[in-house]
């Protein structure tokens, strides 16, 4: 029930509103503010979901180094990391057309990102077999089936 | 299934743009040569059923973690 209105020079006036204003405020749910995240465009959506073509790359200081692959045209999103974190001389054979399609004729335009499963023991495994290669100049990406697939795990435990 | 026999060097053409061709035959093992638009993924079936999975499992467990991370700021 709002208050009765009270003369502007009513000192009891300026203390009601304060008060009221900080109840709203610690009411509040913070909802922190995500930085918007790079749009990346899959021309053959991720193996099984072909259809899921655009996403949103988000970093956070909350995730890192992990990033949030937040899919925009559908519901499905990935927690992704650099593979560097993980494994060291991890190398992705590319196929030609991989390579075409990307337009990666410079190795330092691609970057590769491996999808991360959580699993119920709080254990987080990553996906070196179909790792994701992306355009950092085109924002091109593709799930990428290396040549060297067969000998590549698809649950690479992390530490930590 | 569409259900097709093929002798060796023959071929099958799916919607246009695809090509598939039998390119020898010993007594269990056969070579297929496929020709398709750089956009469509050609692989070997456990490898696709495989990672297929994998993704499936990966979004469905991201889901939780990104709430409990990304959406309750302390």
């Amino acid at each position: 029930m709002p208050p009765a209105a009270l003369h502007q020079n009513d000192c009891r006036a300026m203390l009601t509103i304060e008060h009221k204003q900080q109840e709203a405020e610690s009411r509040a749910v913070e909802v922190p503010e995500i930085k918007p995240g790079v749009p990346l465009h899959f021309a053959s959506g991720l193996l099984g979901f072909e259809t899921n073509k655009n996403f949103e790359l988000i970093s956070d200081e909350e995730l890192n180094p992990y990033q949030w692959l937040k899919g925009t045209d559908a519901d499905q999103s990935f927690l992704v990391i650099p593979p560097s974190f993980a494994v060291e001389n991890y190398s992705v054979e590319l196929a030609e057309d991989d390579v075409v399609m990307l337009e990666l004729n410079d190795q330092a335009d691609a970057v590769v990102l491996c999808i991360a499963t959580y699993h119920l023991n709080e254990s987080v495994t990553i996906n070196l077999k179909g790792p994701i290669v992306y355009n950092k100049k085109t924002l091109q990406g593709k799930q990428i089936v290396p040549l060297n697939a067969a000998n590549l795990p698809l649950a690479h435990p992390m530490g930590n | 299934m569409l259900v097709l026999s093929r002798k060796l060097k023959e071929s099958v053409v799916i919607n246009g743009n695809i090509t598939v061709s039998i390119l020898r035959v010993d007594n269990d093992n056969v070579r297929i040569g496929i020709e398709a638009p750089k956009e469509v993924n050609v692989m070997r079936y456990e490898i696709y059923e495989e990672i297929r999975k994998n993704n499936q499992a990966a979004a469905d467990s991201s889901v939780a973690k990104m709430k409990a991370k990304l959406l309750v700021k302390n």
